[in-house]
């Protein structure tokens, strides 16, 4: 007859087995404060983004109307893919009004 | 008038769904489920971009750029990341690009005009503090600003910052902990910033955020 093992004869379960059970050998990982809410911006991550808030002021509609020129944009590479007669079937990412404001061509 | 309230009837039912879900409906040919996408995330990719490029047009164009890549990649998204991971990284991956072509037409990036807006009275002495981090946090290298950004100011977890910037775990978690300490060792030297950092518990905070990378 096969003798039982138990397996309390590997040491490491010893060990353990006769640890008191008011002692866990696995101390828990003391978890990070929670981060700071409060409306009055005093840490460095709420002040930052306030300064964000402050830099970026895009006006109350500024996403709506970002919004639409994405879309619309999306909408001119639906109608250039497929329309069989465009030149090239990719669309440029390229935004043309910036770019021939902001590097106008030189002679 | 019947048939717009009807769609935007439509449109409050798709807005719902989570952003897999209206991946999978813009797929099938849904384009409206993707301008539910753009609503939901272009207010953090606009903050992510004004980050690394400094001025509204540029950061905008990022925006752009980034969604209309996104749209005409959106059958190479497999739904192993995040919509949102996926969506930023190309947006990281742009701005790197343009920062470098920036770089080499040999423009002062520091030259370039801020988009600030009128500074409310409350926030001034806040203001140039934040100005004062936010000039150290400019100065820090791409790999760790980049890094710091998306878990300070985005929230984002290290698995996500990892996906983003498209290294390991434990590199975008090493990225994090050298730009806290770097900024720590710039600011312990302010004499502007020592009243305030010791006030606010500032130190306590970085060393918060090193034990989670650490962790």
């Amino acid at each position: 007859m096969k003798k039982h093992v138990s397996n309390l004869s590997r040491p490491s379960l010893r060990k353990r087995a006769a640890a008191p059970l008011s002692s866990p050998q696995i101390e828990p990982k003391p978890k990070p404060a929670p981060r700071s809410t409060g409306s009055s911006a005093t840490s460095p991550r709420e002040i930052l983004r306030e300064l964000d808030l402050v830099q970026l002021d895009p006006g109350p509609d500024y996403f709506n109307r970002l919004h639409d020129r994405i879309m619309s944009r999306i909408d001119k590479i639906e109608q250039k893919n497929s329309d069989p007669s465009a030149p090239s079937k990719k669309c440029s990412t390229v935004n043309t009004e910036k770019v021939l404001t902001e590097h106008p061509v030189v002679n | 008038m019947a048939e717009r309230a009807k769609k935007t009837e439509n449109l409050k039912a798709f807005e719902v769904l989570s952003d897999v879900e209206l991946v999978e409906f813009t797929k099938n040919g849904h384009k409206s489920c993707f301008s539910i996408l753009v609503r939901r995330h272009q207010k953090g990719l606009l903050r992510l971009s004004f980050r690394f490029m400094k001025d509204l047009d540029s950061a905008e164009d990022i925006v752009q750029e980034s969604f209309i890549k996104a749209y005409e990649r959106l059958g190479t998204f497999e739904g192993r990341a995040s919509f949102k991971s996926w969506l930023f990284q190309i947006a990281v991956n742009t701005a790197k690009n343009r920062l470098r072509s920036r770089r080499e037409r040999k423009v002062d990036i520091d030259e370039l005009p801020l988009a600030v807006g009128p500074i409310a009275e409350n926030t001034l002495v806040h203001g140039a503090i934040a100005k004062l981090i936010q000039k150290h946090v400019d100065d820090l290298p791409l790999k760790q600003k980049t890094a710091l950004v998306l878990r300070v100011y985005e929230d984002l977890s290290f698995k996500e910052i990892a996906e983003i910037m498209e290294c390991p775990y434990d590199t975008a978690k090493a990225n994090y902990r050298h730009a806290l300490m770097k900024l720590k060792e710039e600011l312990q030297d302010q004499a502007d910033l020592r009243h305030w950092t010791e006030e606010s518990g500032f130190y306590t905070e970085l060393h918060q955020y090193g034990v989670e990378a650490e962790s």
